[in-house]
């Protein structure tokens, strides 16, 4: 039997005879191991689930390349970081004389997909099967949905052409002159004189006297046969001038030929995909052309530093997909993905590293006596130590098979409770971005053998880092101290301690016996110090993370927009039509039918008008030119000066929006926010915060690459007081004068509301001032626009939201027949509009539910570590109290004492987790601050709350559970059993 | 006076197969002021009698009145009020409370009474157990000896009526534990406080007023002491 044997023999029989000590060891093991396996198991379950959804949206594709000759396709196709590619051929317009809605589409614009990118980009037949050459084709379904007169089996003649817009010249203007343009959809604009290229999916127009479409034939003529109907593809827009027709093409560039390239990458691979496919398609272009598409746009900057013109038209990405692969453009998302994993790891390893190390340290004098023992017949420091490392390795041993399958067992079982919800946001998603049909996705537990191979190694290194220092203490003991059962009484100056003798005059034996038990016997009362903090802190620490990555989100996608209060959503129905007439005679019909219940009118105008860049604050010009500074790094160009710094024209100054109220709604936010209206001419409220950030400038710089996100929110914009005349204005191009013509109209400032002011009614987000109008302010306003413009400010919107008596009422037909320009139905659930989301909005949702789950579960083993902790104290005290009992302590007193020492615990534990919380969310601020800008970050105050009640409910009831059994039995027989 | 009666007094520990009766019928009283000790060999029921006398241990049947009191059958709280004020409990292994240091060990039966610290009380004791220059030292810093000092220092502060030592001296050298026994005496004959002694030094118990003999559970001698001056 070697040396380290007989400590091994003797270690697990002290581990056999301490069942329960060992169990809670083994528990806490399981669970670390357990968790471990479900963050990675459960992320990547739940990324390919998004992914999945994301692909549901736009496809399986990562990058699509266009215009690419056989040499550049054949490089990109050699580049390490791709994994597959397929060839898409834009074929051309035709004119589709079968168009139910010539108007607007009277052409199909034909593509030549290769095999499998019918699959990547999401085509789905609905009748028919899909095109097997290219005499075969399908139809978007949108076609039929427009009336078109066509079916399967019905031949199309096909004469392709490239359309090209022709601006004229006005008037004497000839090339060379300093002549303007005509902006067309798609972002396109054509200089005078110029001719320029369709894009895909072009809007329909017809010639007339600014411009020529020239219809440019391709040579592909063909009779094509319709063999299926496809759902409307992701890319196709109602306004483009063709639907969408495809059929087969090969897989092969020819030599002659310009294709368009569909990539997928291959995920694992780290080399900078954008800036290599970028550098290939600019090969055939000489430095100076490269020089001058720099200096024209914007640029790529390489992984290796070199600066590259970007071409967002060239290169497309599918960024949401990439994003879930750490792939994204935007870098910001790709820091949140990796934070949010390295996060839970590194909690789920700390909580468990506290509950192990407390184990061991909890049963420090347990563990003594018989290591003692071992100790006086000869045995070493290392044989001590290794009968810790002995169990903790032979648990872990144990733990590791089970704690695995636990793990995936648990994703599994999350998953079943979790997937309807996610389904349901997905499906939201679906209806509310997609084509309007929901999608069923279903979701795979991927289990990665990397992972599981990583979960061991780390849980071993986790143990073995938790069990070295017990290990190291207990290898210190000697045998004498531990005999003698005092080694757990920490080391005192030889002189003693101070007599408690202001307790002691009071008579309080209950205070004197809990604060020395405390202060003089650290080992156990550290240990539920220790789990308290660990249970406070940890819990809170991921509570303000979660919510902090959720406000950087929520920065992100909330755009310029209105979401409805609790007032709102009372009500079953909505009506919502931009034609006025309609809209009046519905509203009449609602307020005068007796089958109506209640109706509430939501009434707003965005970009109404403008306040002087004057009248804000220097923090909001500040933030407006460090956003603007972040698309133009070097210097800002004169055009963003003269556009957004130092307006030239009043339209240039920033826009503002505003909801009108009813004066009784107008006055009860006005009271909510403690403002006095009384006296003032047009009086307005003003929501006291905008948002200033990058995505607000990506239409406006369309083509530029897009900076890191960075948001500021800024309080208080105005500069100016409650009750001063501050002057609206508002610009419309007056195309006589060829001149923006302004006006002004007064209005009175009467103060700030805030979030929660107006919450039951809205919740309000946005880069422009929200202003809160009463009626009378809105209809002088609107009237003094009419009279100087001769039509409304801004984008008006009405909503008229009502319920109903009964489900079966006469008015819903009525209404029902009200149809929008697009034939929809003007009526409709008031859920879809107070429920709706995005699909970034879905992932933060999905995350926060995710994020929730790995809390409660951290918290579990926070709060099972408390209880080991509290048995712990109490299984070292079992002598103390039975001596205790003898001397006449009663039943009472105990209670007392223990009451003592849990306040006095639980002060230095949230003291502690306090501590540690608030540095730790100060950094992580910092840290998001630094890389966002200036996040508006919320405080999760009802967690905080409630993890300090289970802290103290926790340690009270364990306290309870814990010591609630020691009156039994008899005292002499506790006394005698810790005698040695 | 008597401050003290057992009337068949017996304790039987397990059952069926594994009972055995640690004291059988046990019945024997005490005056008030007297000094008894009981001996007997190890495993005799002695110590069980001690505890069950104190009410750390309750008997399987039988009574123990204290004072006219029968304390078994006072409650829970009522019998640990009982034990502080009227009984003083050494034990053979001290149980000192670890994390009280001397002065505090000594005055906690009185302090658990709700009554204020008697300092010059407390300082009387401590001079004459001799450990004033100990009393802020926890009980782990001292001495076998000295832990017992505290312990009968314990159980002096608080005046009980009785004093039950359990072989307080076994875990001593002689002279130690003849230091204990005199400061014992000492209280017993001073302020006539009744000493009940455990222990099985036959030299020992013969300097007590009555020595009680016990075997096998049962009193097998009960007679008083003639001592010589």
């Amino acid at each position: 039997m070697s040396n380290k044997q007989i400590v091994f023999k003797v270690t697990k029989a002290h581990m056999l005879k301490n069942k329960k000590r060992t169990l809670i060891t083994y528990f806490g093991i399981l669970v670390m191991v357990m968790l471990m396996t479900a963050v990675f198991v459960g992320k990547d379950t739940v990324i390919t689930f998004m992914k999945d959804a994301v692909a549901a949206d736009k496809g399986k594709w990562h990058v699509q390349v266009y215009d690419v000759n056989k040499k550049q396709a054949d490089e990109i196709c050699a580049l390490e970081e791709v994994d597959k590619a397929e060839i898409s051929r834009a074929i051309g317009y035709t004119d589709f004389a079968q168009s139910g809605n010539r108007e607007v589409t009277p052409f199909l614009e034909i593509k030549a997909y290769s095999d499998d990118l019918f699959d990547w980009m999401n085509i789905e037949i609905t009748e028919g099967r899909l095109p097997e050459n290219e005499n075969e084709i399908i139809i978007s379904e949108r076609a039929i949905e427009e009336g078109a007169d066509i079916s399967i089996g019905d031949q199309i003649e096909v004469e392709t052409f490239d359309r090209y817009i022709h601006a004229f010249f006005k008037g004497d203007e000839k090339a060379g002159d300093d002549v303007g343009s005509i902006m067309f959809t798609n972002g396109i604009r054509v200089v005078h004189g110029d001719t320029v290229k369709a894009p895909e999916h072009f809007t329909y127009y017809e010639t007339n006297e600014d411009f020529e479409m020239i219809h440019e034939p391709t040579g592909f003529n063909a009779t094509v046969t319709v063999v299926g109907i496809m759902e409307t593809p992701y890319y196709e827009t109602a306004g483009q001038g063709g639907y969408m027709a495809l059929m087969m093409g090969d897989d092969i560039c020819e030599a002659d030929e310009t294709v368009n390239l569909v990539l997928t990458l291959d995920e694992d691979s780290k080399a900078d995909y954008y800036g290599d496919i970028l550098r290939i398609t600019l090969e055939d272009k000489t430095p100076e052309e490269i020089e001058e598409l720099i200096a024209e746009g914007t640029i790529y900057v390489a992984d290796d530093g070199e600066h590259l013109p970007l071409q967002k038209d060239k290169v497309v990405t599918n960024d949401m997909l990439l994003t879930l692969s750490e792939k994204g453009s935007d870098g910001n998302f790709n820091f949140m993905v990796a934070f949010a994993e390295t996060f839970f790891i590194v909690l789920i390893v700390a909580a468990s590293l506290i509950l192990i190390y407390n184990v061991f340290s909890i049963s420090y004098r347990e563990r003594s006596v018989y290591l003692g023992l071992l100790s006086s017949v000869g045995a070493t420091r290392a044989q001590k130590k290794w009968s810790v490392y002995y169990e903790v390795f032979v648990l872990l041993l144990l733990a590791l098979p089970l704690g695995i399958i636990l793990g995936i067992a648990g994703v599994k079982i999350a998953m079943v409770f979790l997937y309807p919800n996610f389904a349901q946001i997905i499906g939201s998603i679906s209806r509310n971005v997609i084509t309007g049909k929901s999608c069923e996705i279903g979701y795979k537990i991927i289990v990665n053998p990397s992972n599981i191979l990583f979960v061991a190694v780390s849980s071993t290194l986790a143990m073995w880092i938790s069990a070295w220092l017990p290990a190291l203490k207990i290898s210190k003991i000697g045998p004498i101290e531990s005999i003698r059962g005092t080694a757990d009484i920490g080391r005192k100056s030889p002189k003693g301690v101070k007599t408690a003798f202001k307790l002691m005059q009071k008579g309080k034996a209950e205070k004197l016996l809990a604060s020395k038990s405390i202060s003089r016997n650290k080992h156990s009362t550290s240990g539920i110090v220790r789990s308290i903090t660990a249970f406070v802190a940890l819990t809170l620490i991921t509570a303000f993370a979660v919510n902090s990555l959720s406000d950087v989100l929520s920065s992100k996608t909330d755009n310029e927009d209105i979401e409805l209060g609790s007032s709102y959503t009372e009500y079953d129905y909505y009506f919502d039509t931009d034609v006025k007439d309609d809209y009046q005679k519905a509203k009449t019909d609602i307020m005068s039918s007796d089958e109506i219940a209640g109706y509430k009118e939501l009434r707003y105008d965005f970009f109404s008008g403008q306040v002087a860049l004057d009248c804000y604050t220097d923090e909001y010009r500040d933030s407006l030119k460090n956003i603007l500074s972040k698309y133009f790094p070097d210097e800002l160009p004169q055009f963003v000066y003269d556009l957004y710094l130092n307006p030239v024209n009043a339209e240039a100054n920033p826009a503002i929006n505003y909801i009108t109220l009813t004066r009784d709604e107008f006055d009860e936010i006005a009271e909510n926010a403690g403002i006095d209206t009384e006296g003032l001419a047009n009086p307005v409220l003003v929501y006291d915060r905008v948002k200033l950030t990058t995505d607000d400038f990506k239409i406006a710089f369309n083509g530029a690459q897009i900076p890191d996100y960075t948001a500021y929110s800024i309080e208080k914009p105005l500069k100016v007081k409650a009750g001063d005349t501050m002057e609206l204005l508002y610009s419309s191009y007056n195309g006589e004068t060829e001149e923006w013509d302004t006006m002004e109209y007064p209005i009175s400032f009467a103060g700030y509301v805030d979030a929660d002011d107006i919450k039951d009614f809205y919740v309000v987000n946005g880069e422009q001032i929200w202003m809160l109008f009463p009626e009378d302010t809105a209809e002088g306003y609107e009237s003094a626009v009419t009279d100087a413009m001769g039509g409304l400010p801004g984008i008006e919107g009405n909503i008229i939201f009502f319920s109903t008596n009964t489900d079966d009422a006469n008015i819903l037909r009525r209404l029902g027949q009200f149809k929008t320009e697009f034939g929809d139905s003007c009526i409709g659930s008031a859920d879809l509009l107070t429920g709706m989301t995005d699909l970034l909005g879905a992932l933060t949702t999905i995350v926060n539910i995710i994020a929730v789950c790995f809390t409660v579960l951290i918290a579990v083993i926070c709060l099972l570590n408390l209880y080991n902790s509290v048995m712990g104290r109490r299984l070292a005290r079992h002598h103390e109290l039975s001596v205790l009992a003898s001397l006449g302590f009663t039943n009472k007193q105990k209670r007392k004492m223990l009451l003592t020492e849990n306040v006095i615990l639980l002060g230095k534990s949230l003291l502690f987790a306090g501590l540690i919380t608030v540095v730790f969310v100060i950094c992580l601020q910092m840290l998001l601050n630094n890389f966002f800008g200036k996040i508006d970050f919320t405080y999760p105050v009802w967690i905080v709350l409630l993890t300090v009640f289970i802290s103290i409910a926790g340690l009270f009831g364990f306290t309870y559970i814990c010591y609630g059994d020691s009156d039994k039995g008899y005292i002499i027989e506790d006394v005698k059993s810790e005698n040695i | 006076m008597e401050i003290l009666r057992c009337e068949n007094v017996s304790k039987i520990y397990g059952s069926k197969d594994t009972e055995v009766k640690a004291l059988n019928d046990v019945s024997f009283s005490v005056e008030k002021g007297e000094f008894v000790s009981i001996i007997g060999p190890s495993g005799s029921g002695k110590s069980t009698l001690l505890h069950i006398l104190g009410g750390v241990d309750k008997p399987t049947s039988g009574k123990v009145f204290i004072d006219g009191t029968d304390i078994h059958s006072l409650s829970e709280d009522k019998l640990a009020i009982f034990r502080r004020r009227q009984v003083g409990l050494v034990y053979q292994f001290y149980n000192l409370m670890p994390v009280l240091n001397i002065d505090e060990n000594i005055a906690l039966p009185h302090l658990l009474d709700g009554r204020p610290l008697d300092k010059e009380r407390l300082d009387r004791i401590v001079e004459h157990l001799g450990l004033s220059d100990r009393r802020q030292n926890l009980p782990n810093q001292l001495s076998g000896g000295q832990q017992q000092r505290v312990s009968i220092g314990r159980a002096l502060y608080s005046h009980p009526a009785i004093l039950l030592a359990d072989e307080p001296t076994g875990n001593l050298d002689r002279k130690t534990g003849e230091e204990i026994i005199e400061l014992l005496k000492e209280s017993n004959k001073t302020v006539q406080q009744t000493l009940i002694l455990i222990t099985h030094d036959e030299g020992l118990a013969m300097q007590a007023d009555r020595v009680i003999g016990i075997e096998d559970g049962r009193i097998i001698r009960n007679e008083k002491v003639k001592h010589i001056v």
